[in-house]
């Protein structure tokens, strides 16, 4: 049996990552959460309501869920994926994928330190790599997808084990309740289905595809209002 | 109180803007954005424009001695040189890979450094510190608007938004004629595509 992992960061997708692995009953080998004591982004009514028709969580943090859950978990006082405490943790985890959920780029120290790690990217690569690309793919393709990936070295080009697509939201909660959605949502399927099998996973040529920059706003609006009209 | 469209009252060159988790603000957003840019054009338009810029613009290009002998392979470059040449093949459709590596390139430093130098190295590093030449900016938003409406690709769209508003935030400091009659054709241009785009997706503006 291959050993499933999970680094936390105190933000909403970990909070949705947390949701979905506990309403379906996943259980990892281990737990890390790293933690600064920063204060987690405070949500509205209207967007607590919609992440809870989406299986989220998202009023209480991080260590609040954890704690009241009862899930053992590994707690690190730093936000940074590249921390040499974390790495050394890491490597000694026997641990054969992490779940990444943020917390910087992945440095060469990390990436080789034992495990492989994965990506809940919210885009179809090739053609949506880089930033924001569920606003690129809702103009152009009225739809989203997202894209679990083992990361390397190079932008969302690593080995694809799995890929989800989904029709656009009827709302304007973007940013945090529909895309943490879409990610943890594929991040159910990679693990309810057993997809962490290496000799499966697809190859990505890095010189094919489309890399995207952070929307504009006037982007921005123009795909939420296409959600919404 | 009505909103103001809000990205270009800082000195973006000085302050750049990330637009990292920009606020959805609502319909109104669009309104407010709609009505700094024909602001904008309407304050150009009252001075003593080119009126058919881009083929004047053209003609500058193809007679100008630099770009004729202008090589890709070269120790150096000049960004306005670098950015006419693209601009000129681009229009003329001598699309290669070339050219075509070179401009997201380009784009993708302005993207991370939200800045464009006058000189890059063969390898489009930049040298020296000088960032404030607006040309530079009103070629690459140009590029990027010729590049939108051959591909209809948003990536190129995206690009030309941001360096339109840097340098609308910088306006008073746009005082070459030839300059202003070619960013009021790029802002129309933009506008247009942002107009388009929006009745095509079903948003009344």
């Amino acid at each position: 049996m291959k050993r499933i992992g999970i680094i936390l960061t105190p933000d909403v997708r970990s909070k949705a990552y947390l949701s979905k692995l506990m309403d379906n009953k996943i259980k990892l080998d281990q737990i890390i959460f790293m933690n600064d004591n920063r204060e987690e982004k405070k949500f509205s009514n209207k967007e607590i309501i919609q992440a809870k028709l989406y299986g989220i969580k998202i009023d209480k943090s991080v260590k609040t869920i954890l704690d009241e859950n009862n899930i053992r978990f590994k707690e690190f006082s730093f936000v940074d994926i590249n921390n040499s405490q974390l790495t050394n943790f890491i490597k000694q985890s026997n641990v054969d994928f992490f779940i990444f959920t943020g917390g910087g780029i992945l440095k060469t120290e990390i990436l080789s330190s034992g495990p492989q790690f994965i990506h809940f990217h919210p885009g179809i690569v090739p053609f949506y790599r880089g930033s924001t690309c569920f606003y690129y793919s809702i103009i152009n393709d009225d739809k989203c997808g997202v894209t679990a990936y083992v990361m390397n070295e190079k932008l969302d080009a690593g080995k694809i084990i799995h890929q989800k697509t989904f029709p656009k939201p009827s709302h304007i909660f973007i940013d945090d309740v529909f895309d943490a959605h879409i990610r943890s949502d594929t991040m159910t399927d990679v693990l309810k289905n057993n997809l962490l099998v290496k000799e499966n996973f697809s190859k990505q040529d890095p010189n094919v595809g489309e890399t995207y920059f952070v929307i504009h706003p006037v982007l921005k609006h123009v795909a939420i209002l296409s959600c919404v009209k | 109180m009505k909103k103001l469209y809000p990205y270009i009252s800082k000195n973006l060159l000085e302050n750049p803007q990330n637009y990292q988790m920009s606020k959805y603000v609502g319909p109104e957003f669009l309104k407010s954005y709609k009505e700094s840019r024909v602001k904008n054009i309407e304050i150009f338009q009252k001075e003593n424009l080119f009126e058919n810029y881009e083929s004047v613009l053209m003609n500058i290009l193809k007679n100008n001695s630099n770009l004729s002998n202008f090589e890709f392979n070269k120790e150096s470059y000049e960004t306005e040189n670098l950015l006419s040449f693209l601009y000129v093949r681009l229009k003329t459709r001598k699309n290669n890979e070339t050219n075509k590596k070179i401009l997201n390139q380009l784009i993708k430093k302005f993207e991370i450094k939200k800045l464009l130098y006058l000189q890059y190295d063969s390898n489009l590093k930049e040298i020296g510190s000088n960032y404030t030449k607006l040309s530079n900016y009103i070629l690459l938003s140009l590029c990027c608007l010729l590049k939108y409406e051959q591909t209809k690709n948003l990536k190129f769209l995206n690009t030309s938004l941001k360096l339109n508003d840097t340098i609308l935030s910088q306006r008073i400091k746009i005082n070459n004629n030839f300059e202003k009659s070619l960013f009021c054709f790029v802002l129309q241009k933009e506008l247009c595509y942002i107009s388009i785009l929006c009745k095509l997706k079903g948003i009344k503006k």
